[in-house]
């Protein structure tokens, strides 16, 4: 008699259960972090390695899409090529970057990152800017597991959208970064929002407060 | 030289208590969300709980978290703690409960399960199973749950060139021990030359 694939399953799944008897407790943080990053001895490696297998609900943890900088057990073959065209891009941003902060009169550019407005205990968290700086580089962390093919972050005066950038991606950092002209924000206070665009309507995924100072 | 070294352990773990209290704001409702997602059958308390929960042993803990594996840490941790939380409930259940192991009837996809199966088989699928090597038998037990060759390769922390080595030679064994391949398995990326 053929063996269906509800029969696999099914001697997989008693099999996992067993095992999953036998492992015990589950991996820790630190453990699976190290895992991740190729520096477990062999047996520890392969304890959580079979957690990993035969816990469904760890399996997702090392292919949701926040890469962490893991570096895989055994590397892969180098890409000399794509390394010499990143660092090639790297020159030209940098020196374009130079070359716009030449032509651009107004001050150095600002960096910040973003933290939602809204957390337990806290009824609204703001954060702060000054005015006056050629721009603003902001870095909205991103924790949803599930993936969108772009991200938008938009800037919110009022109740209206003043400024947007749509096409963004989660970077390697698991964060979408997003450079808003100085112009666009003036003193005052402001909310960002961060969406996640798919086939479906936009996902709101994050609301952030700021405020922008006059300088003093 | 000692004091050097304690002075160094006090600036590392003040650091990680810093980084927490960034983290906290930052990432609290994302981990909620994700414990919603992930853990359906928990409650949006219960996901609150456990993030908390993780929080707060992070803060007595301060363990030193390398910079960049923030992520995977805080997703680790919540996971482990939501299925530990579970874990406690079935066995709570089990234990102090004193009720039939199964009174409730199956569900759909368990009653699908059983009609389409038999005992026999199962047998025969599982001692194929248990008679693969361990490495074989992990990528081949993703592979029965529909993982790509990368997906293996990640999880397991191989290359997928050793990925799609241990598939086939899951193949292979699998047809020498119960005659057949293993139904509804894709195997197409799997050269078949190597079959």
């Amino acid at each position: 008699m053929m063996i269906t694939k509800n029969d696999w399953l099914a001697a997989a799944e008693a099999y996992m259960a067993d095992e999953r008897e036998r492992l015990g407790e589950l991996p820790t943080p630190e453990e699976v972090v190290a895992y991740a990053h190729g520096e477990l001895d062999e047996n520890a490696a392969n304890r959580v390695r079979a957690a990993l297998v035969y816990e469904p609900a760890l399996t997702d943890l090392l292919l949701e899409d926040v890469p962490d900088n893991v570096v895989p057990m055994t590397a892969p073959p180098r890409r000399s090529r794509q390394w010499i065209a990143a660092a090639a891009m790297v020159v030209i941003a940098v020196t374009a970057l130079f070359f716009a902060q030449l032509r651009n009169p107004d001050g150095p550019a600002q960096t910040l990152t973003l933290r939602p407005s809204e957390y337990r205990g806290a009824s609204s968290y703001r954060q702060t800017l000054v005015a006056g700086a050629s721009r603003y580089h902001l870095s909205a962390p991103v924790f949803a597991d599930r993936t969108y093919s772009s991200y938008r972050i938009a800037l919110v005066r009022d109740g209206e959208t003043i400024w947007d950038a749509a096409d963004l991606q989660r970077e390697p950092d698991d964060a979408v970064h997003v450079t808003i002209p100085g112009r666009e924000l003036k003193p005052g206070k402001y909310t960002i929002t961060l969406h996640g665009l798919g086939d479906e309507e936009p996902e709101l995924l994050q609301t952030y407060a700021i405020s922008v100072h006059s300088p003093q | 030289m000692r004091g050097h070294g304690i002075r160094r352990s006090v600036s590392v773990y003040s650091e990680m208590r810093e980084r927490l209290s960034e983290w906290f704001p930052t990432y609290r409702d994302m981990l909620v969300r994700y414990v919603a997602r992930n853990f359906r059958t928990l409650s949006s308390d219960d996901g609150q709980d456990v993030v908390q929960d993780v929080f707060l042993e992070l803060q007595k803990k301060s363990p030193p978290v390398r910079e960049g594996a923030e992520s995977l840490y805080l997703r680790t941790a919540v996971r482990r703690r939501a299925l530990n939380l579970l874990r406690a409930r079935a066995a709570h259940q089990r234990n102090v409960v004193n009720m039939p192991e199964r009174d409730d009837p199956p569900r759909p996809d368990e009653e699908l399960i059983r009609r389409e199966s038999n005992a026999d088989a199962q047998a025969r699928a599982g001692a194929a199973i248990q008679a693969l090597p361990e490495l074989t038998r992990q990528c081949f037990l993703l592979r029965l749950h529909g993982r790509s060759g990368a997906e293996i390769a990640r999880v397991t922390n191989l290359s997928e060139v050793a990925v799609r080595s241990r598939l086939n030679d899951a193949r292979h064994r699998l047809r020498a021990s119960v005659g057949e391949l293993p139904a509804g398995v894709d195997w197409s990326d799997l050269a078949e030359g190597n079959e």
